[in-house]
């Protein structure tokens, strides 16, 4: 046997890889695996078998006959509607000179506009001193109703 | 593409015409479903248009970039639909083989797709890619975003796993001649 002779552990992995057609194996892993089948019965076995699983395969996923017209009608259909809506960046940067100033003005200043308020906002900044007037002037108008019964 | 980059629609209607049906036939053979395949298939193409600059010939071929695109629609879309998904197996499992009597040319091939269907999903699109897209392991490594290395294990083991699930079919089934020497 040849020092570069495949061994049977290896030609399993190689047929689990890569299948039976032995045109998809790498060069040399292939003529190797040519002389191990043509010598070993247990290789042809192993061969025998591979290639009947993919025989199997072919029949159980042929290729699609049905015609891709109706979907490719579909995906161009589509492909219009969309071209023919303008994406916000386009708006924004279409349109006459004049109006394209404007028109980005009122996209960014909502923009701004939150941003300030955003940062302005202090989570827990109210003071004590107007809690508490607020909580006396709810008093006074409950004094005022009871004051009134 | 260049040109569909440059947003010509005839261009990607030659497109369109080019890689439809191979990438239809791949769609079908790992969701198993004629309309979700056109679903996934039509989104695809809608996303291949509008993300046309995305694509960068020198980093990736365009049938892997569609096909990547596509496998992660399905998969999403499968995600989405899982518990209808899930019954079908479940059904499919019921139909389950029967070694003790003559196993006709349509049960075989029955058994056949339920042994695919319950492939997990990278091993089934591995094995798709390879043995029926014809594409070669790197082209199909990158589809899946794997080392050729991490392709050729899932491969193995989606084949292992068939072969043991349909041992008896491996056995009876008629085989043709083994290669010789040249």
């Amino acid at each position: 046997m040849p020092d570069n002779a495949m061994t049977l552990a290896e030609f399993e992995a190689h047929l689990d890889r890569y299948g039976a057609e032995l045109d998809r194996w790498p060069v040399e892993p292939a003529s190797q695996a040519k002389r191990l089948v043509a010598e070993s019965s247990a290789a042809r076995s192993l061969f025998a078998e591979s290639r009947a699983l993919d025989t199997l395969l072919e029949d159980a996923l042929p290729a699609a006959t049905l015609s891709t017209g109706a979907v490719r009608s579909r995906i161009l259909a589509a492909l219009a509607e969309q071209a023919a809506k303008p994406g916000v960046f386009a708006w924004l940067t279409s349109g006459s000179r004049l109006l394209r100033p404007v028109a980005i003005a009122a996209a960014i200043i909502p923009l701004i506009l939150g941003y300030a308020i955003g940062v302005g906002y202090q989570p827990g900044g109210v003071s004590e001193e107007l809690v508490s007037d607020v909580s006396l002037f709810a008093f006074v108008d409950y004094e005022v109703y009871s004051d009134a019964d | 593409m260049a040109q569909v980059q440059r947003r010509d629609q005839e261009a990607f209607t030659r497109l369109l015409d080019r890689h439809l049906a191979g990438l239809r036939n791949f769609l079908i053979r790992t969701t198993g479903n004629a309309a979700d395949a056109d679903e996934v298939a039509q989104e695809a193409f809608l996303r291949i248009w509008s993300h046309a600059k995305n694509w960068q010939p020198d980093r990736v071929r365009f049938t892997t970039w569609l096909f990547r695109i596509a496998r992660n629609l399905a998969i999403d879309r499968h995600r989405k639909h899982r518990e209808t998904n899930d019954e079908n197996l479940e059904q499919v499992v019921d139909d389950a083989p029967d070694t003790g009597h003559t196993i006709d040319a349509e049960r075989r091939r029955k058994m056949m797709q339920n042994a695919i269907a319950h492939l997990p999903e990278r091993q089934r699109t591995a094995l798709v890619l390879c043995h029926f897209d014809g594409m070669s392991n790197p082209d199909a490594a990158a589809v899946l975003e794997i080392t050729v290395e991490a392709l050729e294990s899932l491969l193995a083991r989606a084949r292992r796993t068939l072969k043991n699930a349909l041992r008896p079919l491996l056995e009876t089934h008629e085989t043709q001649p083994c290669p010789t020497t040249r």
